[in-house]
């Protein structure tokens, strides 16, 4: 296991966003979280990723199993996961290479003193990471658009330009909050394709995404919460018909 | 000397004290950008550079006596590395607990701090004049008409360099990548792996570095400093950090420049009892009409 999560529990006031909720992701392993508006998917990802400290249970990474549940969020990052957001968060004023440059800054080792001496370690870092990067844009197809700004990139190619960001921290686990929202057909065979090849490379996903078509075409196990609770755990296709699952999207049916 | 030799000189005068606007203005906007703090503490630590550069001048004194380059060199070093120091202790112990309070607490603090910083110089440095060494005090530069001085062209270049170093650094350097990153969207920032409490205190320390530099040159320039001139220098480099848009980096250059000009000919044509006038004017009619400044930062909502 790449991650285990174990009982995680979250509350804001009176609110339970999470509920002793647990889940594991196998090293290039694809899995999808599902659930309603308000499941508390993002609140989960925000719990691991160090952006919320959550009130109780563990999160363990990696294969050593290191407890990760009250590191900040960059320690988080440098353990090895990274995310990805549900309106693309770029850095606006930057090149989409200067994004992606950004991503591998946990990865170098930048310091005042080494900008001040103007190190040659230091320019040819640079070098290597200018050129990482350069390979990623590509990866993602946006090779030709490395120096235009990131604000001025249609809606879908931020969208490719953040998971080219992510991919820079290294990561070996990779948290994606809904990255098809707001696609049309042929942008999404695009990106199933790329979450693909990403596992391919031997980084695992966990997916939050409200398309199904994706989910089940995509994802090797689906895991489904609602309002802050698991309450379905399985293969696609057994997810599928779990009248709690349906239920929680549709509604219970009326008894007559 | 022509009208229009008058006016050049009138703004030559203005530029050398707006390139140390400038300076003191890019540690607003630099803090401003990334916590969206107004640092009000700013001019005091500027001062407190001339007053750290004093103290170092005195002490080697008494010492060796030094050739004047080595000496400016070496009251420079010592203004930048403690202001920088400074900068990055009071936002270590003063505003990074409030991280999560409400802007304006943080506002009161900075102001809290000023006060602070100003009653020390006062304990500790006296409230009268200190008279400040000059040095190539009989050098000047005339082309046609126009003089320059020693020390307004040392001010003019220095101060160019020192902000084409900054500029280097913002936009080459992955530190400064991550320091446009983080003013960007900080959520963002750290979950791409940068600390960004570290990234903060970098951002203070080149900001009161700079303004220390500033405190050095203001000091040898007007040849007197007191402990509470870094008050209306500071609040003079805010507003050229407003003129510039606050935020945005090359705009508190382009402001503080502005302002310093704005002023020579104020001072030039009206009389130089007015130009804090003129100042403060510019700062209201801008807030009025134009709050975002010249140069708008650039934003994605």
């Amino acid at each position: 296991m790449i991650l285990e999560v174990n009982g995680l529990s979250k509350h804001f006031g009176g609110i339970h966003a999470l509920t002793n909720v647990s889940l594991s992701v196998a090293k290039s392993e694809i899995v999808g979280l599902i659930g309603p508006n308000g499941a508390g998917k993002t609140t989960f990802f925000n719990c691991i990723t160090g952006v919320y400290h959550p009130d109780s249970g563990k999160i363990l990474f990696g294969e050593y199993a290191r407890d990760i549940t009250h590191h900040p969020a960059h320690k988080v990052s440098g353990q090895g996961i990274a995310r990805t957001f549900q309106s693309a968060r770029v850095f606006a004023s930057m090149s989409a290479l200067e994004n992606v440059m950004v991503g591998t800054f946990s990865r170098t080792n930048a310091s005042v003193w080494s900008a001040l001496r103007c190190s040659s370690r230091m320019i040819e870092e640079e070098h290597a990471v200018r050129r990482r990067s350069e390979e990623l844009l590509r990866f993602v197809k946006l090779g030709r658009r490395a120096f235009d700004v990131a604000a001025s990139l249609p809606f879908g190619l931020q969208r490719r330009l953040e998971i080219a960001r992510a991919l820079a921290t290294e990561p070996r686990l990779l948290l994606m909050d809904e990255p098809a929202a707001g696609m049309n057909t042929a942008e999404k065979a695009e990106l199933l394709e790329l979450i693909r090849k990403i596992c391919e490379n031997g980084i695992s996903v966990l997916i939050i995404e409200h398309d199904m078509k994706l989910v089940m075409g995509l994802c090797q196990r689906i895991v489904v919460l609602d309002s802050g609770e698991k309450i379905c755990e399985g293969k696609p296709g057994d997810v599928q018909c779990d009248t709690k699952v349906i239920e929680a999207y549709l509604g219970k049916e009326m008894h007559r | 000397m022509s009208p229009f030799e008058t006016f050049i000189q009138q703004l030559i005068n203005g530029l050398s004290i707006g390139m140390i606007y400038a300076l003191i203005a890019l540690g607003y906007t630099m803090v401003y950008g990334i916590i969206q703090l107004i640092n009000f503490a700013h001019g005091e630590i500027f001062i407190l550079g001339a007053f750290f550069a004093l103290f170092v001048f005195s002490f080697l004194g008494s010492f060796v006596p030094l050739n004047n380059i080595v000496t400016i060199i070496i009251m420079f070093a010592a203004a930048m590395a403690g202001c920088g120091l400074l900068g990055v202790i009071i936002e270590r112990v003063a505003y990074r607990p409030l991280r999560k309070a409400p802007r304006l607490a943080c506002l009161i603090t900075a102001i809290g701090v000023s006060f602070i910083l100003q009653n020390l110089m006062m304990i500790v440095w006296g409230p009268i004049d200190k008279s400040f060494p000059v040095f190539f005090k009989h050098v000047v530069f005339t082309v046609g008409a126009l003089r320059i001085t020693f020390m307004q062209g040392f001010i003019i270049i220095t101060s160019l360099l020192l902000m084409i170093s900054l500029h280097f650094f913002v936009r080459r350097t992955m530190l400064g990548k991550a320091l446009r990153a983080t003013s960007e969207d900080m959520v963002a920032a750290r979950l791409m792996g940068i600390n960004v409490d570290k990234v903060i205190s970098i951002c203070f320390l080149i900001g009161s570095a700079l303004a220390g530099a500033g405190g050095v040159m203001y000091g040898m320039y007007y040849t007197t400093i007191t402990f509470h001139d870094g008050y209306l220098v500071g609040i003079k480099a805010f507003t050229a950090a407003v003129i510039g848009g606050i935020g945005n980096v090359p705009g508190a250059m382009l402001g503080g420049v502005a302002l310093g000009m704005l002023e020579g000919l104020a001072a030039g044509y009206i009389s130089s009892a007015w130009k804090n006038v003129f100042a403060f004017l510019i700062l209201v009619l801008l807030l009025l009409c134009w709050p975002s400044g010249i140069l708008r930062k650039f934003r994605n909502e």
